[in-house]
């Protein structure tokens, strides 16, 4: 019996391929590096790099055949491990360096993207092990290209680690000045996070959370060209149509979006073997620098002038929470931060809209109360204060907590740069417009230290 | 040697035509069958492409020129492919042509079946898109 497919089905699905940048945005393959830990740095680091070179080997030839046989295009591969914290703790050693090396290394010589994972998770207070890490970032991420960092300071469980806090601000500083060369690249590979996911495969918070299997698939989802186009059609189709017909509309196209997304990552999973399992499916809508691929462009086709605009936090929420609904509809295995990224310098309608005046930083902190994370790739002037970077994380941070909700903070203070400035980092991570951040500061207060008690929320038993 | 490939391209449209009207027979035989089959593809997409054996969905589009039908059915059937369904939609000059081909006897790898079919329809100045039956069926089929 054959599947009979209508020509205009086969159509659609090219349509989305071809014209609308549809694609699996990343293959993440969750790795557990629990067994690597070793009494002395060297030997916990050529753990690392054996297991990975081991474990991960057939992950990239195995990605490109799964993307030739279904012709959807799969933008990156990349790794996430167990947070490296709990790895390198047992060595005891005071800087661990040499452990991003070797996730570089394997990562470099396997193919992948990135590999993420050079994490912590300091929620309610630091082990020296924690400290460690934390210290070595700046100098990790200025000495690799393809390792990322994420540090989780709170959760809505635990509340806020204002101390692990005041330490992003610095660490974010110091990893920017390692970095100034290339305008502070080094900041797009480290985000500070509160409730991170245990599946995430986007970078920069990827990790292999500690109740996770050996080794699992997760794939992150793309798609936003799939629903502009779509809205587009809504609106030329003459059609008389309200935001319930808009909603519905982006619903069905995340279905679609995600079924690409769970066939792909089972696929992938299935030829790797019976070791590896699939994961979960991340709903995200996420842009790219290209024209038509961007959120921002999605809130404009709703009827808001630009991102940033009055009424970008209702269509963002409404937008955030159709590709939910059409997701879960089309998977069982949804995870990680699933909802709308909005990384400014990545999006192209987001630069454009930062240049304009329209999307300043407390905007997207409006935003980000509503989407997946939190202030995602936002430039800001080299000589903004750690103070003021860390005032800034927190308020992110208390967003997540009291929403209950995962929000990240990926700055970037660009050595050199002023407000009204640009800097082109290429590639995904697109262009960077220098947004300024006000001349007022928090200094004394997010000096102070300590812990933001946990919310009432997080008594629930 | 004119008249031997006219031979061979009117041997296969005879052959793609007989294919199709088969296709037709059986489905129109049994509509209770295919009713369950469907079910069956919905229940579970990839349970079904196993047992049926994999098939591919081979996308041609360009402008209508004598011949392309036959040059891209020999190529199917020279790298082992069965046809199993085809479609043809023909708006003023320009057409698309959908072929489902069972992929299962295949004599080469896919990408060298991607490459051949490639090869064939780009003489005629057309385009083809080779992609696995599941992933039509994911994205069209609850």
């Amino acid at each position: 019996m054959a599947t009979r497919f209508e020509a205009s089905e086969v159509r659609e699905v090219l349509r989305m391929i071809e014209s609308e940048s549809l694609d699996v945005r990343t293959v993440t393959m969750g790795l557990s590096l629990r067994d690597c830990g070793a009494e002395t740095l060297e030997r916990t680091s050529a753990r690392i790099y054996e297991k990975l070179m081991r474990v991960a080997a057939r992950l990239v030839p195995t990605t490109a055949a799964v993307q030739a046989d279904f012709a959807v295009p799969i933008t990156t591969t990349r790794l996430s491990v167990t947070p490296l914290a709990l790895v390198t703790e047992a060595s005891r050693a005071p800087r661990v360096v040499q452990a991003a090396l070797a996730l570089d290394r394997a990562a470099g010589e396997l193919g992948v993207d990135y590999v993420g994972g050079f994490s912590a998770l300091v929620e309610k207070g630091m082990t020296p092990g924690d400290r460690a890490l934390i210290d070595s970032i700046p100098e990790a991420l200025a000495t690799t290209t393809r390792v990322c960092s994420s540090v989780n300071v709170a959760t809505t469980r635990a509340g806020i680690n204002a101390d692990a806090v005041l330490d992003m601000g610095r660490v974010v500083k110091a990893t920017a000045e390692a970095t100034a060369s290339a305008g502070g690249i080094g900041c797009a590979r480290l985000v500070t996070f509160a409730n991170i996911p245990d599946d995430n495969p986007f970078v920069a918070g990827a990790l292999h959370g500690v109740g996770e299997g050996e080794c699992v698939i997760n794939v992150g989802c793309s798609g936003p060209g799939v629903v502009l186009s779509a809205l587009k059609r809504l609106r030329l189709s003459g059609e008389p149509y309200d935001l319930s017909t808009v909603a519905e509309t982006i619903k069905r196209m995340a279905f679609k979006v995600a079924r690409a997304g769970e066939l792909v990552g089972r696929e992938v999973a299935r030829r790797l073997g019976p070791e590896v399992r699939f994961g979960v499916v991340d709903l995200s809508l996420a842009p790219t620098p290209a024209v038509g691929d961007s959120v921002a462009e999605i809130l404009e086709e709703m009827g808001v002038d630009m991102a940033g605009a009055p009424g970008s936090v209702a269509a963002l929420a409404l937008l955030t929470d159709a590709v939910k609904k059409g997701g879960v509809m089309a998977s069982s295995a949804v995870g990680g931060l699933s909802g709308a990224f909005i990384p400014v310098s990545e999006d192209a309608g987001m630069v454009a809209a930062a240049r304009a005046g329209a999307l300043s930083i407390d905007r997207l902190e409006s935003l980000s109360a509503v989407c997946s994370v939190g202030l995602d790739m936002v430039a800001v002037p080299g000589d903004t204060s750690p103070e003021t970077l860390a005032a800034i994380i927190a308020d992110e941070i208390a967003i997540g907590v009291f929403n209950n909700k995962a929000t990240g903070v990926r700055i970037i203070p660009v050595p050199g740069k002023k407000a009204g400035e640009s800097v082109v980092y290429g590639g995904l991570l697109g262009e960077a417009y220098v947004q300024p951040v006000g001349r007022f500061g928090a200094d004394r207060f997010v000096r102070l230290g300590g812990r933001i008690p946990a919310p009432l929320q997080a008594l629930r038993n | 040697m004119k008249r031997d490939v006219d031979d061979r391209l009117r041997r296969l449209v005879a052959e793609v035509t007989r294919e199709v009207a088969a296709e037709a027979t059986s489905a129109k035989a049994s509509p209770a069958a295919e009713t369950l089959a469907r079910a069956e593809i919905c229940a579970s997409c990839a349970e079904e492409a196993r047992r049926r054996g994999p098939r591919a969905v081979v996308t041609t589009t360009g402008k209508n020129r004598r011949g392309i039908v036959a040059n891209i059915a020999q190529a199917i059937a020279e790298a082992g492919g069965d046809i199993v369904d085809i479609s043809q939609t023909l708006v003023s000059d320009y057409f698309t042509m959908i072929i489902v081909v069972d992929t299962s006897a295949l004599a080469v790898p896919l990408a060298d079946f991607k490459a051949r079919l490639t090869r064939a329809v780009q003489a005629l100045g057309a385009e083809c898109v080779v992609m696995h039956e599941e992933i039509v069926n994911a994205l069209q089929r609850v």
